[in-house]
């Protein structure tokens, strides 16, 4: 039989709600494409060239592209809102 | 005998069980206890279920009790509880941008800096040994910030924390202000609050880098400095950011002797870091933005202005400071946090 004593839980509970990733399109096709870079070195290259093979296999309607000032930083306002309520499909990651 | 072996025996199970549950930095913890929770709780007057900010990366509720929780765990006395809490709340502001400090692979750390007349009641240690060990209350208040980023903020090493190196002030970041044995203008005054106040300020630092001066006067000190600082390693990526530098009391008396303000070491400091725009490119830095068309002979300071440079007084022996590379602020929007200790 333990006799340990019984432990507070020290971790903190989440204050996002349960979020379930957007529906993605089936096809580019005739879609606007956002591409919104982290602002590391390198990564409008990266994203250069993937903007470019999606051009090749997709008839992307239009691109608009997204950049963070600073990598520290979060997007500035609105950046992220005026993106989505452009873009049928938006690709962010971190080059560097 | 055979009674004390087996308390002993649970003693050291708990504390086991508190690593085998994820929630320790690497060292043994105070196992959180109701009786203790109890206990740390008379160190404030705040409703343990206050919520008093939201840490990322993982948007952890941070409540009074978890403060409390993990203020117990790190070894804390109930009267560290109103430091702790200001400092628990100045990293929870969206202006102190914890979220990059968490998460980084540059490895900061929130570094602490505590003023006015709580230091000589808890005993917070400015002076010899300054970052060093030996300090219950800076040890353990700042222990305390980190186990609240690991389990309320979930920055887990390798995980979300992805730090290619971190520091070790990444254990413990608190010092205390030597404002006795200096004649400036303390930090908290200098950020608006008044002298009498207890204040915590939260700086996003890398590890402290020492610098050793020989025999000379003011300006020597800051020469020294800045040659130190010109190095083109710091002209890392992203371009001029700021800067936290701490000052030992035989450095801060002969500039004092020279008429020297923090202001003027400020400025000193500003003006006397820079390379060339043809050295940083040469060197392969991503200091300047890749469309930068400036001339190879032009200036470019390493820091942003001579606001974004912090001179903390602490440290008593023989001319040794220390400066820690600093996140980039921005006026009004990021940058150190203040909050004045509630007793």
């Amino acid at each position: 039989m333990s006799d340990r004593p019984t432990l507070l839980d020290p971790t903190g509970g989440t204050a996002i709600e349960k979020v379930h990733p957007a529906k993605r399109p089936d096809s580019l096709d005739g879609k606007v494409l956002g591409i919104l870079v982290n602002a590391k070195p390198n990564a409008d290259v990266l994203f250069g060239m993937i903007e470019k093979r999606l051009r090749e296999r997709h008839a992307i309607k239009k691109v608009v592209w997204g950049k963070k000032e600073f990598v520290g930083h979060r997007a500035p306002p609105g950046l992220v809102e005026s993106m989505a309520s452009e873009c049928d499909a938006v690709i962010t990651g971190t080059g560097d | 005998m055979a009674a004390q072996e087996h308390t002993g025996d649970v003693i050291l199970e708990t504390i086991e069980e508190c690593f085998e549950r994820g929630w320790t930095d690497g060292l043994p913890v105070v196992p959180p206890t109701p009786a203790g929770l109890e206990r740390m709780l008379r160190g404030t007057r705040r409703d343990p279920q206050e919520v008093i900010g939201i840490l990322p990366p993982k948007s952890g509720v941070l409540t009074v009790e978890k403060v409390a929780l993990n203020a117990l765990m790190a070894g804390c006395k109930p009267e560290y509880m109103p430091v702790v809490l200001a400092a628990a709340e100045a990293i929870a502001d969206p202006v102190f941008n914890l979220s990059a400090t968490a998460i980084s692979t540059w490895g900061r750390a929130p570094l602490m800096v505590v003023n006015g007349p709580i230091r000589h009641q808890l005993g917070i240690n400015s002076r010899s040994n300054v970052f060093g060990p030996g300090w219950r209350a800076n040890a353990t208040i700042g222990r305390t910030v980190r186990l609240l980023m690991r389990n309320v903020g979930g920055a887990l090493p390798g995980e979300l924390d992805r730090a290619t190196l971190g520091h070790p002030g990444k254990y413990a970041y608190c010092i205390g202000e030597d404002e006795e044995h200096s004649p400036w203008e303390p930090l908290h005054v200098q950020r608006g609050f008044p002298p009498e106040a207890s204040v915590v300020t939260v700086f996003n630092c890398g590890g402290p880098h020492q610098f050793g001066l020989p025999r000379g006067g003011a300006e020597t000190i800051l020469n020294y400095l800045t040659d130190f600082l010109q190095s083109l390693t710091l002209f890392g990526r992203g371009g001029a950011a700021d800067l936290t530098v701490v000052l030992d009391e035989e450095q801060r008396r002969i500039l004092g002797d020279a008429d020297y303000s923090k202001r003027d070491v400020q400025k000193f400091i500003f003006e006397n870091t820079w390379r060339t725009a043809g050295e940083i490119r040469a060197a392969g830095s991503h200091f300047l933005p890749d469309d930068s068309d400036m001339p190879d002979d032009q200036r470019c300071g390493l820091f942003q202005s001579e606001e974004a440079i912090y001179i903390v007084a602490a440290g008593a022996g023989n001319r040794f400071g220390a400066f820690m590379p600093t996140s980039r602020s921005e006026s009004g929007v990021r940058g150190p946090v203040s909050r004045q200790i509630e007793i």
